[in-house]
């Protein structure tokens, strides 16, 4: 019987659509999730979504748009680091952590610090599209990852 | 019942008697329905009619054009094309001037339909038309006519425009030249000589040879845009159809030459002026006709540029070399060479690296790449001749500079050429239906060249603006080219605004504006988007509810109304931390911090809770005294009803605390939230997760519909089958 392979470099990529899991064996996916792909076989890939990776499903490789990344590990212990500049991660996963505490700031109804902190994240995200769009002189860039670098600290305090 | 799909109802009619109503059915000849058409008029030789319509253009019915009949179309019973051609033939020439007269007006009519247009050339009309115009007998109205008519036929493109006489053109051509005809007769000649220049290249030559550019220029300073127009689609035609040799050629006096010298400086320099002064800065709007002969005209100026920038620099032409010596000189003038060949080899490379050339021993190397080919080296050589203190302020300005922040004047020019030239689409032929033509290029002789002087020291100011260094380079002609298409989309009406334009335009400006763009593009109208959005949505409301009833929980103060001798009594309320009890009780003052159950004595548990009343429908606010409560004091009052019917009533300190105690309420009667703030939240924390989860999608384009799915995999045997 056919085996599905494992992937090589198709390993990391971004859903590009939603997608309803129409079996057991299929991971459903929403538009902006990043997933690890294991294998592939015919138009379809396996793996994880890389922020519950628990489950594993099958999904059309359609609708994944690939990236780059490296690969660390193999087997059980195999994981993706996405080959995006490190600094434009480090905003990812900062914006992701902040994200968590501005929910926090809401249920716990501190208006005041909820808006200074969305302010706060909304600056950051503007950089990280500038430092991602490429349009930027070196100068300007340089500049800008240090801002980027004060602000998280700033925002970590 | 809608009627058979190959039946049309229509009315015939027929001057003098009643119309008749008819099915006509489609899969009939139209012969025989004309036939039985006629009997019902008792009309004979039903072979000698025809059907046209009655409205509109009036056009004939043929086997082809039937389809397009459509129920209800009122239709006419006329003489068939041929009898109504062969009529018109023999009434054309009749030597009673007034019958003449209605026949051509009818003719000028009739040709414009293609049946009739047929049968009329067959029967050799156009050769009997011509003749006509040839034999200079006609004037005036039925000179008008003639002419409309030849037009019409002639546009059908039946007959070849190549066996047009001579004659008949001179006639025309002598009809533009002339200085007072009529206005109708010259729009009809100026649009006949202008179907020849485009339809054949024979007749060009022959136009070209009648008609001189100043008799068209006459044509321009009058006051009517028709004509105008007709007169600039003319030019134009000349210009198109000149021969690639021809257009280039100089000439002294451009008002006696002819228009195959169409595109020499001088004749484009009067042409030019009297566009700027007599059309566009004329006091008429500029019809979108007239816009579009303008464009036309703007890009066959541009593309006489095509020449120069598709040749390449040939590096041992001595010619072309002296060229960039003379840059050399007129920036670093005054330095003496130093005598010994190596020495001054070294000193011109030094040199030619401070001009920016990427090719310091050799810059003529640099020139050799098409586009822009020797258009660059012509604008730079203009740039130093024509705005001297300019040139030498951009070069020295960056030769001085011992950081890596110069900006290469070299390179930045011949790159900016290529740039323009990409921009106008030079070389290009124009669009059909483009009336995309910028003022400012009519407002100067050499507007080319001044374009260019601005953009470059744009550039260079661009570049310091992003302190950019060599390896900016794209990035910064990037910036440039936003900057000046966005002021080119301004249509500036001279130079001197493009450069206020530009002014306004600023890196900074730049960048805000690609900001507010990304911005826009977050709106996330795509349905992939739309969908996540409501997906989401049920968590975020969650997440609203939570904190309404946590807000509950911490307990509010409220104030006592209708006293207004103890104006300052105050009363709090809470809700138990299970959610089942709301406990309130009167206070003494204003509370400070935390507010415990204790204290307050009365209690509603939730489940006896039976609704929520706002504004005017709450009882305290139905009160007499409550009558005379403002507005604002209404806008703040929620009442909660009770088993068994009693009421709470509250009024909140401010909007906010309203939002948050009736959503809390709403929430805890498992009823929908609907307060403002609700909605404004939801709208903050969706907007904030969308941008979070939409992370790494950025600079990915979203597909409109979902992809398709693929077959199922026909295999389930998995390599990675760890739990």
């Amino acid at each position: 019987m056919t085996r599905w392979v494992p992937t090589k470099k198709e390993k990391y990529g971004v859903a590009i659509y939603n997608y309803d899991a129409r079996g057991e064996e299929e991971l459903s996916l929403q538009i902006g999730d990043t997933v690890h792909i294991l294998e592939t076989y015919e138009d379809w890939y396996r793996g994880h979504r890389l922020r519950r990776r628990s489950k594993k499903g099958i999904f059309p490789a359609c609708y994944i748009h690939l990236k780059e990344a490296t690969v660390e590990g193999i087997g059980q212990k195999e994981t993706v680091i996405p080959t995006e500049l490190p600094l434009v991660q480090e905003v990812t996963t900062t914006l992701r952590e902040w994200a968590t505490i501005w929910r926090d700031l809401y249920v716990g109804d501190k208006r005041e610090m909820f808006n200074s902190v969305r302010d706060m994240i909304y600056d950051l995200i503007e950089w990280r599209s500038q430092i991602l769009s490429g349009t930027l002189p070196q100068d300007e860039l340089t500049e800008l990852k240090q801002k980027v670098t004060s602000k998280i600290d700033y925002g970590n305090k | 019942m809608p009627p058979p799909a190959d039946i049309v109802k229509v009315a015939i009619e027929w001057p003098g008697a009643n119309a008749q109503l008819i099915e006509m059915d489609q899969k009939r000849p139209l012969s025989s329905i004309i036939r039985e058409v006629c009997d019902g008029w008792s009309l004979s030789g039903s072979e000698q009619f025809a059907l046209r319509y009655a409205d509109g253009p009036q056009l004939y019915i043929t086997e082809q054009s039937r389809g397009e009949i459509k129920n209800g179309t009122i239709l006419r019973l006329a003489i068939s094309p041929a009898r109504a051609a062969r009529q018109l033939l023999e009434r054309i020439q009749s030597h009673v001037i007034d019958a003449r007269l209605e026949a051509l007006k009818e003719l000028a009519k009739l040709s414009a339909d293609p049946t009739f247009a047929a049968e009329f050339i067959n029967m050799e009309g156009i050769g009997t038309l011509a003749r006509l115009v040839e034999s200079g007998t006609h004037f005036g109205e039925m000179l008008a006519f003639t002419l409309t008519a030849f037009l019409e036929l002639m546009d059908h493109g039946i007959v070849s425009w190549d066996l047009i006489s001579l004659s008949f053109i001179k006639q025309i051509a002598g009809y533009v030249n002339q200085p007072m005809v009529d206005v109708s007769i010259l729009q009809r000649s100026l649009a006949i000589l202008e179907s020849m220049v485009l339809n054949s290249h024979s007749l060009y030559h022959r136009v070209a040879q009648e008609i001189t550019v100043g008799q068209l220029i006459g044509h321009l300073q009058v006051s009517n845009q028709e004509i105008q127009t007709y007169a600039i689609a003319l030019i134009n035609a000349l210009f198109l159809k000149a021969p690639e040799d021809r257009r280039q050629e100089e000439c002294s006096n451009p008002l006696e030459q002819h228009l195959t010298e169409m595109a020499s400086s001088l004749a484009q320099k009067h042409l030019r002026s009297i566009i700027l002064n007599h059309v566009i800065r004329g006091n008429r709007p500029i019809k979108a006709e007239m816009a579009h002969q303008l464009y036309v005209l703007q890009v066959l100026t541009f593309n006489l540029l095509e020449e120069r920038m598709m040749t390449k620099m040939d590096p041992n032409d001595q010619a072309q070399r002296d060229i960039i010596f003379e840059l050399r000189r007129i920036a670093f003038d005054g330095e003496t060479d130093p005598t010994g060949t190596e020495k001054r080899k070294a000193m011109y490379t030094k040199d030619y690296k401070m001009l920016g050339f990427t090719n310091h021993v050799n810059p003529a190397m640099d020139f050799t790449q098409t586009p822009p080919g020797m258009l660059a080296l012509d604008n730079m050589l203009y740039l130093a001749k024509v705005h001297q203190d300019t040139y030498i302020r951009i070069v020295l300005e960056n030769s001085s500079r011992e950081d890596k922040h110069e900006c290469p004047f070299g390179r930045c020019a011949i790159e900016l050429t290529r740039m323009l030239c990409e921009i106008l689409q030079v070389g290009e032929l124009p669009n059909e239906g483009c009336n995309d033509y910028h003022p400012m290029f009519f407002t100067h002789d050499r507007a080319w060249e001044e374009f260019f002087c601005v953009c470059i020291q744009l550039l260079n100011k661009t570049w310091k603006e992003m302190r950019a260094t060599a390896e900016d380079f794209n990035k910064v002609m990037q910036v440039v080219r936003e900057q000046i298409t966005r002021a080119l989309a301004m249509k500036p009406s001279s130079i001197d605004q493009l450069k206020n334009k530009l002014r306004g335009l600023n890196y900074s400006e730049i960048l805000r504006l690609r900001q507010s763009e990304r911005m826009s593009q977050d709106d996330f109208q795509s349905p992939p988007i739309i969908e996540l959005r409501e997906r989401i949505q049920p968590e975020i409301l969650e997440l609203i509810k939570q904190q309404r009833l946590n807000r509950l929980c911490e307990g509010s103060c409220f104030r006592k109304l209708g006293n207004r001798r103890r104006q300052e009594k105050f009363w709090f309320c809470r809700l138990s931390l299970n959610h089942k009890v709301l406990h309130y009780g009167d206070l003494d003052e204003s509370p400070q911090g935390e507010v415990p159950f204790e204290l307050l004595s009365d209690k509603i548990p939730v489940s006896d809770i039976k609704s929520v009343l706002t504004g005017k429908d709450c009882p305290h606010m139905k009160e007499k005294s409550a009558l005379k409560q403002n507005k604002e004091v209404q806008e703040l009052a929620f009442s909660v009803l009770y088993d068994p019917d009693e009421t709470l009533n509250f009024v909140a300190p401010n909007k906010y605390e309203y939002c948050i105690w009736t959503d809390g309420l709403c929430a805890l009667l498992g009823r929908e939230m609907g307060s403002d703030l609700t909605r404004s939240d939801l709208d903050t924390l969706i907007s904030m997760e969308m941008k979070l989860r939409l992370l790494d999608l950025e600079n990915i384009t979203i597909p409109e519909a979902p992809p398709p799915v693929p077959k199922e995999p026909s295999s389930y045997n998995f390599t990675y089958n760890y739990s």
